[in-house]
């Protein structure tokens, strides 16, 4: 243990096995063993999508899966609103020590970035973290809380707190361009603090959704059968995402423009067919009725759109993909695949959620569930997996 | 195939809480009071320690002053003690140096048969001590008498018509009653009694008869000139 006097007047304590360089890369910490991922607020009327995994010599294991009630409040929208902080507590099967949330949020934003227009954004003063617990700071929290010249870019995965927003950046596969994410300062803040202090779990990783589903090929078997290159859609309730990887490393994440996600494709067949929302399901897994008719409005502009990313990663990156990854869609994919048969030429492969994990051993851990029922559970071991920084 | 894991994490190391029930940054500042309450009760206890001990320190100080009078009063008597001893030792040397003889006569008077008649009691002079030293005669003469002890003899002279009282007296004499003024000692080259004479008188009586005279010595014990 070494005590540091630091010049913002705290004691600087660094444990033996604290290293002040090296580890993971960008000087980040070893994965966790044990951790549940949550996919908080992503408006799943069972609750939220929660996964345990345990990491096992060979790998990863699922030791539970399902729907956890949510918080009682809603996520703040303003600073005066963060002020009601509710303790949130998770069931007995998912009180793993470590807890990742991946929470969809209105005021998130993921964006592919240059790093040239990250230097030349303005430059704002870094809101130092003035909270100080009795005076004793973690070691290396000095170094993030610095403020950084206007034209130096965000040091990959450190927070950055800058004009009411926290986020942060990771590298791409090219060089060129960063990947950043973000939520408002107020909403991680309560985020942090939702999973009170001495209970198991608590909160070690805060992600938002889009970026918590980019961590969730990572134990796919095809994805790694084939060097990582490939694209992925994923689809969540409101959104949908491209995703392109080149050996493994991110090249291309776009959302789709002007698409609504699946609780919109589900209005549609609602709409389109008059049914009610009970069957809405069904027949997206059936034959029994086309729903195609319904669904290509919303499929077609986001095939188009997948082309063009195509194109794009081919022209761009040189990269050629082979393999086309359909993820979160819980139900209508072989639908999405007809399309995608016809429009692009080859179909999307749908593997389950929980490939390349080793199930629970324990009857009763995980609901007994189809291969699509798996996908409302992507975001959730997404945050997990990139939590225990699996590397693919 | 170098996959970059994407862990794009909001939340700051400061804001990542424990979940053990055990906290650091709880624990720390109760580990520091612990120690300073430890510190404060050890410092107690030697205060305390101090305090009995000062307090030990005046009252024996307090018990000494009160003493000191005491113990010269003691050192006084102790003086007074071995002067005293001094003196009863130098009674003592004069007591047993001392002879009384008024007991034998007494006693003396009482044993003497009717038909003998004592016509001295003495008590000899001791023999002067030789003044050559005792370790080398050659040396010079001491200057006085050093023996602290003298011998003492007791002579009877009388006379009687017939022998038997005269052993019958002597017989008593030699008897328990006696044994503090008279040493009945028949061993040795100096035995006790001793008749020196024992013979019948030239000069006749009245009745034309001639008596026996006799003299007896007795030795007696020493003067001891010591405590």
């Amino acid at each position: 243990m070494k005590l540091q006097l630091t010049k913002d007047k705290t004691i600087d304590v660094k444990m033996p096995w604290e290293k002040s360089g090296g580890g993971a890369p960008g000087g980040r910490k070893a994965g966790l063993s044990d951790v549940v991922g949550v996919s908080l607020f992503d408006g799943d009327p069972r609750g939220c999508p929660a996964v345990r995994l345990v990491r096992k010599k060979g790998g990863v294991q699922l030791v539970a899966a399902g729907f956890v009630p949510p918080p009682a409040v809603s996520p703040p929208s303003s600073w005066d609103e963060s002020k009601i902080q509710p303790a949130w507590e998770l069931p007995a099967a998912y009180q793993a020590s470590q807890a990742a949330l991946a929470v969809t949020s209105q005021d998130m934003f993921v964006r592919q970035t240059t790093i040239d227009a990250l230097t030349a954004a303005p430059a704002a003063p870094v809101a130092v973290e003035k909270k100080k617990k009795l005076g004793v700071k973690r070691g290396g929290e000095e170094k993030k809380a610095e403020a950084k010249p206007a034209a130096a870019a965000p040091q990959p995965f450190v927070p950055v707190s800058r004009d009411g927003l926290r986020f942060v950046t990771a590298p791409m596969g090219d060089e060129a361009f960063v990947l950043q994410t973000g939520l408002p300062e107020f909403q991680v803040l309560w985020l942090s603090r939702l999973l009170p202090e001495g209970r198991r779990p608590t909160a070690c990783s805060l992600q938002v959704c889009p970026a918590a589903l980019l961590n969730s090929l990572c134990l796919q078997p095809e994805f790694k059968a084939d060097d990582g290159t490939a694209v992925a859609v994923f689809v969540s309730r409101s959104a949908v995402y491209f995703a392109g990887y080149r050996k493994g490393r991110l090249v291309l994440f776009r959302e789709c423009p002007d698409v609504a996600g699946y609780d919109v494709m589900r209005e549609l067949v609602k709409s389109g067919l008059g049914v009610g929302d009970d069957i809405v399901d069904s027949i997206l897994e059936d034959t029994l009725i086309d729903p195609r008719p319904a669904l290509e409005p919303l499929v077609r502009p986001v095939l188009q759109q997948l082309k063009l990313s195509l194109d794009y990663l081919a022209q761009r990156h040189d990269v050629h993909v082979d393999k086309m990854f359909l993820m979160g869609l819980p139900s209508g994919a072989m639908y999405w695949n007809q399309f995608a048969q016809e429009t692009l030429g080859r179909p999307f492969l749908l593997p389950s959620v929980f490939e390349g994990m080793a199930m629970p051993t324990k009857a009763g851990a995980v609901p007994e569930m189809k291969a699509n029922d798996s996908q409302v559970f992507l975001a959730a071991a997404g945050a997990a997996v990139a939590a225990m920084e699996v590397q693919a | 195939m170098n996959a970059l894991n994407l862990h794009m994490n909001l939340l700051r190391e400061a804001e990542k809480v424990s979940s053990s029930p055990v906290r650091l940054r709880v624990m720390l500042p109760i580990l520091a009071l612990l120690l300073c309450v430890g510190c404060a009760i050890w410092w107690a206890i030697l205060f305390m320690q101090l305090m009995l001990l000062n307090g030990q320190v005046v009252q024996l100080k307090t018990d000494l002053d009160g003493r000191k009078s005491a113990h010269a009063a003691i050192l006084a008597e102790m003086g007074r003690v071995r002067d005293l001893q001094a003196e009863l030792d130098q009674l003592n040397a004069y007591n047993r140096g001392r002879r009384t003889w008024g007991g034998l006569f007494a006693k003396l008077a009482d044993v003497m048969p009717e038909s003998v008649q004592l016509t001295t009691l003495s008590i000899p002079e001791p023999p002067l001590q030789s003044l050559v030293n005792p370790v080398n005669p050659r040396l010079p003469p001491l200057l006085g008498p050093t023996n602290t002890t003298e011998s003492v003899t007791f002579r009877l002279t009388g006379r009687t018509a017939k022998s038997d009282p005269v052993t019958a007296l002597i017989a008593t004499l030699g008897e328990k009653q006696f044994e503090d003024w008279l040493v009945v000692d028949k061993t040795g080259a100096n035995p006790s009694p001793r008749v020196h004479s024992f013979r019948q008188e030239k000069a006749q009586g009245a009745d034309g008869k001639r008596l026996l005279a006799f003299d007896v010595e007795f030795r007696c014990p020493e003067r001891r000139f010591e405590k």
